[in-house]
């Protein structure tokens, strides 16, 4: 009865630690995805510092980092507008857009993120290049 | 009290546990887990790995996320699981028709805390929500409401 109530306890316990933890379902007949399907896309992306920062360290995506070295400059008082990918990309014009709520300033206007964010999680290897023969006609082409 | 304190060490167990925990997440859920603010989710097997997909869903979706607006959508979604059963005893919470009230009804908490949910995929709030579903069913949370018409 003591393991029981133990257990019990324990098992709430984490359970209100977990609190959002991927349970699995037990009605409704669907099934649990996995945490590659829950990560989503591209789409919903804001164009806050964190946000840009893991889209292109985590994501490997180039346009965040483009996006985000604009904002940093746009936010530094560098250049006087909005970069124009951030409002077609993110449907973010310039009075929606505040420097401190997207992370990149504090309170003072100073900024408090990196200048840049380096592009990661990229695709190894590089496509084979085509076999040239000298020529400089395919190989493939060569050969009959 | 003994088997609280007991419960106490058991945690206290789990929490240095947590680079073996963390060490054994796929890849890419560490760097996930890495980009999120620190506390936000707890390291607590078993589904760790969910809930940072998750977090990080939020955090690309909402343009000041921090560990405190994740608890506040967490929570809001828990008080929208509690309202929903408070409001139909005996349903199981097992029909999509329940689920969308919840969701709906979280949204819109958490829309009234300023917080802005446009660009929440709606997967991610769908599995928020069967997370919170499931810990109702497991008792934990809010359990019933008082609930004014």
């Amino acid at each position: 009865m003591k393991i029981r109530n133990f257990l019990d306890r324990f098992l709430c316990s984490v359970a209100s630690l977990l609190l959002l933890a991927g349970c699995a379902q037990q009605g409704g007949g669907l099934l649990q995805p996995t945490p590659k399907e829950i990560i989503s896309g591209k789409n919903t992306i804001v164009p806050s510092a964190a946000a840009l920062s893991m889209e292109a360290t985590n994501f490997c995506n180039a346009q965040a980092q483009v996006d985000y070295a604009g904002l940093v400059l746009y936010c530094e008082g560098k250049t006087p507008t909005l970069p124009l990918s951030i409002s077609t990309t993110y449907q973010t014009e310039t009075s929606q857009f505040s420097c401190q709520v997207y992370g990149y300033t504090n309170s003072s206007n100073q900024l408090i993120v990196p200048q840049t964010v380096t592009l990661g999680n990229c695709p190894t290897g590089t496509a084979p290049a085509p076999i040239v023969a000298p020529s400089g006609t395919p190989a493939a082409a060569a050969k009959s | 009290m003994a088997s609280g304190v007991v419960t106490g060490l058991a945690l206290d167990a789990i929490e240095r546990a947590a680079p073996v925990i963390i060490g054994a997440l796929a890849p890419e859920i560490q760097k996930l887990l890495a980009s999120i603010p620190s506390n936000t989710v707890k390291v607590v097997p078993p589904a760790i790995d969910v809930e940072v997909a998750v977090a990080a869903n939020l955090m690309r979706a909402m343009p000041a996320f921090s560990a405190e607006i994740y608890a506040t959508v967490k929570s809001k979604i828990g008080i929208a699981v509690a309202i929903y059963a408070t409001e139909h005893p005996g349903d199981v919470l097992e029909s999509d028709a329940a689920w969308m009230d919840i969701q709906s009804m979280a949204v819109a908490a958490i829309a009234e805390e300023g917080l802005d949910t446009t660009r929440i995929p709606v997967s991610t709030l769908r599995q928020m929500v069967a997370s919170g579903v499931e810990l109702h069913r497991a008792g934990a949370g809010v359990r019933a409401l008082t609930v004014g018409k």
